[in-house]
């Protein structure tokens, strides 16, 4: 019978059932007013904001692609996609995941042409860098295209891109920073990466090393 | 398949937003997409497409959870929309969501396919496989439990 008052609100009694309950609301005031806490509640929960989808173009273009063996297609292929990666809690790393996370690093692909032309520029440019450490160095080509920041910038970093309203996460070294485009700028003075670095999936993406 | 993702991505999104996170929502929506994809030809319309999407949702969500452990839920907090408080919003948003957020996952699930997503008690069951009889009581434990947790 308590089951049957929730169903009820919901239209999803048969008929007799429904009819039955409708006389038993009728004649007793506490059943009524349960009735409508339950429809409250109900309402309530379908008037929550809900959460503005991102994604359906990496979508659509993960579709297109030739069908690809079952490792790949388990990576999140977050290219041209802006999803705000927020750190909740420590994340608990076992050596399994671990090497997975590396293995997603290293066979991240660049979001655009854009972005892997500038890689290739980055690497280009690199006798323009001083090498007094101080200074964004490249990984070994091998790994990943992404330039460095020393781990000591870190919480200067962090506290510039939440003064613009952006977010960063980082997890094993690999750091995303996604921040307005008019402070791209300033971000890569602030923490020395180099101008060539494109601003894209609203924002960028660098390692913390050392 | 296309078309497909048009008309459904959003809502899939949404509900895997809900079930498992803002981090992996978008990964989890793309998995559910190119699972339906190699699937489509065993879909033989016994639910409607959408129904037949969500069910693959909620088995990527939990394939996903048990790969990555779960994760807190969002709070509405970090949801990008803004709140505009209804008047006579009898029911404080926060902390309905934060109550949703600690159901136990039968029961989050059967909330999240009917209130959320408008399915019918015969939709849910069919995507979540078990008996009609069962999403009842589900439901009506999941609204118990919510009402405690709000004190309505």
């Amino acid at each position: 019978m308590n089951g049957d008052l929730k169903a009820y609100v919901d239209g999803e009694l048969p008929p007799d059932a429904a009819e039955r309950l409708r006389a038993a609301l009728a004649a007793d005031p506490a059943l009524a007013r349960e009735a409508e806490s339950i429809r409250r509640l109900s309402d309530a929960l379908r008037r929550l904001p809900e959460p503005e989808p991102v994604g359906q173009r990496a979508t659509l273009a993960a579709l297109a692609r030739p069908a690809r063996p079952l490792w790949q297609v388990w990576l999140p292929a977050l290219a041209g996609c802006t999803v705000l990666l927020l750190v909740l809690a420590p994340l608990q790393m076992q050596a399994k995941s671990a090497a997975k996370r590396t293995r997603l690093a290293v066979y991240e692909r660049p979001a655009s042409i854009a972005a892997a032309k500038s890689a290739r520029t980055l690497r280009a440019g690199q006798d323009d860098l001083s090498s007094d450490g101080r200074s964004p160095s490249f990984v070994d080509a091998t790994k990943i295209e992404l330039p460095i920041v020393p781990l000591r910038r870190r919480a200067e970093a962090e506290a510039f891109v939440r003064s613009v309203g952006g977010t960063i996460s980082v997890d094993k070294g690999l750091a995303r920073a996604r921040y307005p485009q008019a402070s791209h700028e300033r971000f890569l003075e602030k923490i020395g990466l180099p101008k060539s670095l494109h601003w894209q999936a609203e924002g960028v993406k660098f390692r913390f090393e050392g | 398949m296309e078309q497909v993702v048009r008309d459904h991505y959003d809502a899939v999104y949404r509900f895997c937003a809900r079930r498992i996170g803002l981090t992996r929502a978008a990964d989890v929506a793309q998995d559910t997409f190119l699972t339906a994809q190699r699937a489509l030809g065993r879909f033989r319309g016994e639910s409607t497409l959408r129904t037949w999407l969500l069910g693959i949702a909620l088995n990527e969500c939990r394939r996903s959870n048990r790969r990555h452990g779960s994760e807190p839920l969002p709070l509405d907090v970090e949801l990008m929309c803004p709140l505009a408080d209804d008047e006579g919003d009898l029911v404080d948003r926060q902390a309905l969501a934060a109550a949703l957020a600690r159901l136990s996952d039968d029961h989050r699930d059967v909330v999240l396919l009917h209130e959320l997503q408008g399915l019918t008690y015969e939709e849910v069951a069919t995507a979540l496989k078990v008996p009609v009889g069962t999403v009842k009581s589900r439901l009506h434990h999941a609204f118990a439990n919510l009402r405690k947790e709000l004190g309505a």
